[in-house]
């Protein structure tokens, strides 16, 4: 399946979940935020939350500077 | 005062041209209280628009002095206010813009207890910290007390917004990045005055336009920016059942 992660096309093999997408982008880190179409993925779901073909995730990183 | 001044409708001609305002909605304004919590590159620019717009009283909360590597980016302050304590500098040039408001300087870092004595007198919770404790403290304050809470942030290149009413169960900042310890601050990843400027403005604006009760304020959503590729995304956030601060009970 073909997923786009922070705009760029990535080929998968399902089922992947969230935290197994982000773990083999070495991208689990603290203080970080998932989003699947636009929405959150609250990170008690990472585990289980499948990735589906055509989906749009982005990673983003909180920031803190005023 | 139940309708305005000649000298009112003159200073606030213009926002009242708009076809959503009238009077009743700029006696809105000035009967508001908002806390603008941290004055830097954020603070300053929310402060100076909401004092300009008339939001009667404005809390400004912060226990930093002004620096020169300020300057660039937090427009109240001048080179000759160095070293004053911020809230007295923005109280002085904001009361100057707008000398018919009350202003109240509080030259403190604010604690959970501080903000849940605070909370139950203002309206509207404008996060312009930058560190992540204030952060989740201000969160789960304003969770406690009910009162909205419109969270700007800025640093290199990137500025996220979060307009939050977590006792809807739409979630919380806790929610979004639930293991947060801290983030770099913009001395140590570096800022431009006019990105930080432009997530200010739109804090302002959805201040304003929740204070009128006008337009869409996007309660539940993250607005993301990247200044540097001129990109913006807009998430909407959903409560982690988890959360300790806004799903306490709710299991």
């Amino acid at each position: 399946m073909l997923i786009y992660f922070n705009q760029q096309p990535f080929s998968l093999t399902p089922p992947c979940t969230v935290a197994e997408f982000l773990a083999g982008q070495q991208q689990l880190r603290p203080g970080i935020a998932v989003a699947i179409n636009q929405q959150v993925i609250p990170r008690s779901c990472w585990d289980t939350q499948p990735l589906n073909d055509g989906d749009t995730i982005m990673l983003f990183t909180a920031i803190a500077g005023g | 005062m139940s309708e305005l001044t000649p000298a009112q409708q003159l200073r606030y001609s213009a926002q009242l041209l708009l076809p959503e305002m009238d009077e009743s909605q700029q006696l809105r304004l000035l009967y508001s209280k908002v806390l603008i919590i941290g004055l830097g590159g954020l603070g300053s620019v929310v402060a100076s628009y909401l004092a300009g717009a008339g939001v009667g009283h404005l809390l400004l909360a912060d226990d930093d002095r002004v620096s020169l590597s300020n300057l660039p980016r937090q427009l109240l302050y001048s080179s000759a206010g160095v070293g004053q304590l911020k809230v007295d500098a923005a109280t002085a040039r904001l009361q100057a813009q707008n000398p018919e408001l009350v202003i109240t300087p509080l030259a403190a870092r604010l604690s959970l207890s501080d903000l849940l004595a605070l909370l139950p007198e203002v309206n509207l919770v404008l996060d312009c910290t930058d560190n992540a404790s204030s952060r989740l403290a201000i969160n789960q304050a304003c969770f406690l007390r009910q009162v909205p809470l419109i969270s700007g942030a800025a640093s290199g290149w990137r500025g996220q917004l979060l307009a939050l009413q977590p006792w809807l169960g739409q979630g919380c900042y806790q929610c979004l990045y639930p293991d947060w310890q801290d983030s770099p601050s913009c001395l140590q990843s570096g800022i431009l005055g006019p990105l930080v400027g432009m997530v200010a403005c739109q804090q302002a604006l959805l201040a304003l336009k929740h204070l009128l009760q006008i337009g869409d304020v996007s309660f539940g959503r993250l607005y993301c920016f990247d200044g540097l590729h001129g990109q913006s995304s807009q998430l909407k956030l959903q409560q982690e059942p988890a959360c300790p601060i806004c799903a306490a009970g709710d299991s």
